[in-house]
């Protein structure tokens, strides 16, 4: 036997020499040998219970000792029946492992702090909810315009310092198929901020953003460095292509400064004032275009509340000066109502937050209610096993163990269970949660996180363990210790007492009800999803091809058109090609334009002034999409700079404007800024809806303007182009023939239908894990009520025999045992309806175009739910009535 | 216990038989039996020391690290655990002295001069 300290028989050897000793100094006196060792004995007194206290002088060591005897008896206790065992760790691995995998994901995307030095410190500035900035809402985290960024970086109080940023995607080529970098624009002060050291070279500094810097200076993150240079130090002063320009490497950021926002990591980054220098469309000077975001270090002592309160009433003079001349009144009154707000920023940027949070949270729960019914069904199968050692129990009892010593003997096999299925389900965990974060990507790029474990991680993982332990450990412990049942196990109860199962049965239907909770949650994100797919966007995306072209000296803007036109012929004899045009804003592709429109003599009852969606495209752009044109014409080569403007608008577009009226021939008035020329648009042409930015947001006005009416040119612009032949085919017959028609030309390639899956990734991903996890459940809660009809029956066979035995019918029997199971199904199934009602409004924004309470998802659930639960119970219920009366009666 | 009380005999206090022990062998190392034989001599043969809780007590101590112990042999050849001081049990001596020392004092004024008895 294992042991420290010192031996038993030490201590026993040391008194029987004290007795000896005392014996000498006896028989010196006179004494013979056997009345000295008696004397002796006498005078030491009691000497079993001297050990006894010399063996209880160690508690510590008397505790360590039990409970490694305990564990050793639960190991032998637990491989003696390895069925159960396994199905129990596993049980348990898959519902930790879920959860591990989820909070290690919350972890990482909410809780975990940027690696910055005090990042309690930081805070980030954002427009209060419900602020309404009309404009251009590009590169996240689009919060800020340049203009109101230099009015508040004046405003620093309580601020030590403070900095705005961009993620921007950077060009590297300069001409072929395109390669991003993924761009950081950073204010003078982000380095310094953050308290990022240079690994070499030098950061950005203050002076290094001035207005007029020209195409800047770039700073390399750590990876991006080791990837393109090798990390070789001699990248210090080399020059790196970004949209063409040459622009000069100052240093390289240490490994651990991936950026500001979690789950993505920058490339490259470059002073704010560079974008003027480096692309096309100039965002310093536009007050319409909100593309920064905004963080602050506060000075020591302040508190956030304080930044907050602070922000805000610095809040509208900053809007005062900096309202777009071309606003509407009332956009103008919008604008002016917005406030700012300081948040805690030591988590930094997470766009992921926002989209996955709420997914996220619905998973955890769901994930919750796995562990619940895997530990339900533990429960169960424990208390089935422990009235099983009832005897044994009792015998321990009665020879003077004390209750507590039982139950946790009892308890370190439940704990033995639980740790195995922890550490199971960590390692499940780490498969889990990577493909979770590489669902929440698309198909170009997945989330950078960091997953490493950290304290959070173990305080969690150990907390479950101990959780699950005591919830399906405690309560059988309990129940099988209590005195009152020990007394009962040396007789048998002939008949089955109401009480005696209510543990078993109000698990089973607990259970019932946790599953018939998860089976409609998961169906409800599976019809959800189904919808989303199977819904009509208005365009057939199969075989689309998007293609961007860059151009490299592009020249003025008025010979673009031309260009693009050429390009247009090139992409139309393309073989396999079969229809192009050129669109701005390509569909599902998450970006936006909208702007206010007047309309002449709308029909009464509609608004004459709103707000709609706008895109503009060439000619054949509708028959490219398989976008049905209901009346009017298709843009043509005469719509062109100087003649008349014209639109078509969709369905969606006349039915909120004109009530049905024949909106061909009526004109309209896109608001303009005061100086401008005010505009006129005539209606030409009716086609069908189409989902515009995403497939998730609704139908909404759109109207469609020729490209070729369109002042400014850019430097670029997409195409679409639908071929018969498979798109990696198609890609590389663009690429070659646009290569050949000008070799600088810089090109990006998207699929539609990959644009249209990977929009609809988090709705498919709920599906997925619901529907896997609602399945388990059923599984779960089917071996429990299996396991415990079996159990009821296994337990009533005498009593069954004897019912035999007395005249009672086989169908009488099947009856009883089935209506025991059909009114705990019945309890089950109420209560998790009651709590699935409640609970909801959690799932509603998730949903699409579907109300949590639907009344035939809720249906099919129980009908589900029931048919399985049913089949569970019959089976034990057919070999209760087919039990042999007389064989029954004779086993005992 | 209650056959010692009837006599001249003071069994000893929960508490001062680790003081008496450690004490004792800042004399020297000593065996369990010597020990309880030093405390009967030192006292007059006033406190006496059970034996049954004499060496739960030694144990004790060891474990505290107070006193370490080794097998030795004794004067009339026997073999015999031998105790001894560790430099934290003479330290600890020290304080617990002082403060039984205060002890004393303190309930020697609550109680007050002895009064003649009967």
């Amino acid at each position: 036997m294992w042991r420290y300290g010192r031996p038993q028989a030490d201590f026993s050897e040391e008194i029987r020499a004290h007795i000896q000793m005392e014996t000498d100094r006896l028989r010196g006196e006179g004494l013979s040998e056997a009345e000295a060792f008696a004397q002796a004995r006498r005078e030491f007194g009691n000497v079993t219970r001297a050990q006894e206290r010399f063996y209880e002088s160690n508690r510590l060591f008397l505790a360590v000792e039990n409970a490694l005897r305990d564990l050793r008896y639960g190991v032998r206790v637990l491989s003696r029946s390895p069925a159960f065992s396994l199905v129990s760790i596993l049980s348990l691995a898959l519902g930790i492992g879920a959860n591990v995998a989820l909070f290690q994901i919350i972890d990482a995307v909410m809780l975990r702090s940027l690696p910055v030095p005090n990042p309690q410190e930081l805070v980030r500035l954002q427009w209060k909810e419900g602020a309404q900035m009309s404009g251009n809402h590009t590169n996240v985290p689009a919060e800020f315009s340049y203009p109101q960024w230099d009015l508040l970086r004046q405003k620093r109080k309580l601020f030590s310092s403070m900095f705005a940023w961009s993620n921007s995607d950077l060009s590297l080529t300069p001409t072929g198929e395109i390669r991003f970098a993924k761009g950081m624009y950073a204010s003078g002060e982000l380095f310094a901020t953050l308290g990022v050291q240079p690994e070499i070279g030098r950061m950005l500094m203050s002076e290094d953003d001035r207005p007029g810097c020209g195409v800047g200076l770039a700073v390399l993150s750590h990876s991006f460095w080791q990837r393109e240079y090798g990390g070789d130090p001699s990248a210090l002063g080399r020059k790196i292509s970004i949209w063409g320009h040459p622009v000069e490497i100052i240093g390289v950021a240490p490994a651990w400064f991936t950026g500001v926002e979690v789950g993505k990591h920058f490339d490259v980054a470059i002073p704010l004032c560079a974008q003027a220098g480096l692309q096309e469309r100039k965002a310093l000077d536009d007050r319409q275009a909100f593309w920064l975001g905004i963080f602050a270090r506060l000075k020591p002592g302040v508190t956030v509340r304080q930044a907050s309160t602070y922000v805000e009433t610095v809040t509208p003079g900053i809007l005062e000066s900096t309202i777009h001349p071309g606003y509407r009144p009332d956009t103008v009154k919008n604008y002016l109502k917005s406030r700012l707000e300081a948040t805690p920023g030591g988590t930094g940027y997470s766009a992921l937050r926002r989209d996955v949070t709420r997914p996220l949270l619905v998973l955890l729960a769901i994930a919750g209610l796995v562990l619940l019914i895997a530990c339900a069904n533990l429960a169960n199968l424990m208390l089935a096993r422990a009235s099983a050692r009832q005897a044994e129990i009792t015998v321990r009892l009665s020879l003077g163990a004390s209750r507590g010593r039982v139950i946790w003997q009892l308890l370190s096999e439940s704990m033995l269970l639980a740790v195995s299925g922890c550490v199971l389900g960590a390692a499940l965990a780490q498969l889990l949660s990577r493909y979770l974060i590489a669902s929440f990507g698309n198909s170009a790029e997945s989330p950078y996180l960091d997953l490493s474990l950290d304290w959070r991680m173990f305080a969690f993982m150990a907390g479950v363990s101990i959780l699950a332990c005591l919830l399906f450990g405690l309560a059988p412990a309990l129940r099988v210790t209590r005195t009152g049942s020990a007394a009962k196990a040396g007789g048998r109860g002939l008949t089955a007492t109401r009480q005696r199962f209510t543990l078993q049965r109000m698990l089973v239907a607990s259970q019932i009800a946790l599953s018939l909770i998860l089976v409609l949650t998961s169906l409800l994100f599976v019809r959800s999803f189904s919808k989303l797919v199977m819904l009509d966007p208005g365009f057939q995306e199969d075989g689309v091809l998007i293609v961007g072209v860059g151009l490299n000296d592009a020249g003025p803007e008025a010979g673009r058109l031309m260009i693009f036109q050429g390009i247009l012929d090139a992409l139309r004899h393309t073989s396999g090609v079969d229809h192009a045009a050129i669109v701005q804003i390509p569909p599902l592709s998450g970006n936006e334009w909208d702007g206010d429109i007047r309309i002449d003599g709308a029909a009464s009852g509609t608004e004459a002034a709103a707000n709609v969606h706008f895109n503009r495209v060439g000619e054949g752009y509708f028959q490219t999409m398989a976008i049905p044109m209901y009346a009017g014409r298709d843009f043509n080569a005469r719509d062109a700079l100087g003649s008349p403007e014209v639109a078509i608008v969709d369905q969606s577009f006349s039915a909120r404007f004109f009530h049905g009226q024949n909106p061909l021939g009526r004109t309209f008035h896109p608001e303009v800024s005061p100086g401008e020329t005010p505009r006129r648009v005539e209606i030409v042409g009716i086609v069908k809806r189409t989902k515009y930015d995403s497939l998730q947001n609704e139908f909404a006005p759109l109207v469609y303007q020729p490209v070729a009416q369109d002042p400014k040119q850019d430097q670029g612009a997409w195409f679409a182009v639908h071929s018969r032949l498979p798109a990696g085919a198609t890609t590389a017959a663009v690429r070659h023939s646009l290569a050949r028609l000008n070799p600088n030309f810089i090109m990006i390639f998207n699929s539609l239908p990959v644009m249209a899956q990977d929009s609809v990734r988090r709705e498919s991903l709920l599906a997925k894990l619901s529907g896997f996890f609602g399945l388990l459940a059923v599984i779960l809660a089917t071996l429990g009520l299996y396991g415990v009809s079996s159990y009821i029956v296994a337990q009533r066979r005498h009593e069954i025999g004897l019912r035999l035995a007395l005249g009672a019918q086989r169908r009488t029997i099947l009856r009883m045992m089935l209506t025991q199971s059909c009114v705990l199904l019945l309890a089950g199934l109420i209560l998790g309806l009651a709590v699935a009602l409640a609970a909801g409004r959690l799932a509603q924004s998730l949903l699409f175009e579907l109300k949590p309470n639907d009344p035939w998802t809720i249906g099919l659930a129980i009908v589900g739910v029931s048919l399985v639960s049913f089949m569970a119970s019959l089976l034990p219920a057919l070999r209760a009535s087919n039990v042999p009366p007389m064989a029954a009666l004779r086993e005992e | 216990m209650s056959t010692q009380a009837d006599n001249e005999h003071i069994a000893l206090l929960q508490g001062t038989l680790d003081l008496l022990i450690l004490r004792t062998l800042v004399f020297g190392a000593d065996h369990g039996l010597g020990i309880a034989r030093a405390i009967q001599k030192q006292s007059d043969d006033v406190l006496l020391v059970d034996h049954g809780s004499l060496y739960p007590a030694l144990q004790r101590l060891e474990n505290q690290g107070w006193i370490k112990a080794k097998w030795g042999v004794s004067s009339n050849n026997r073999k015999a655990r031998f105790y001894e001081l560790t430099p934290s049990g003479r330290k600890h001596l020290v304080i617990e002295t002082s403060q039984w020392r205060k002890l004393v004092f303190a309930i020697g004024r609550v109680l007050g001069p002895e009064e003649a008895e009967g």
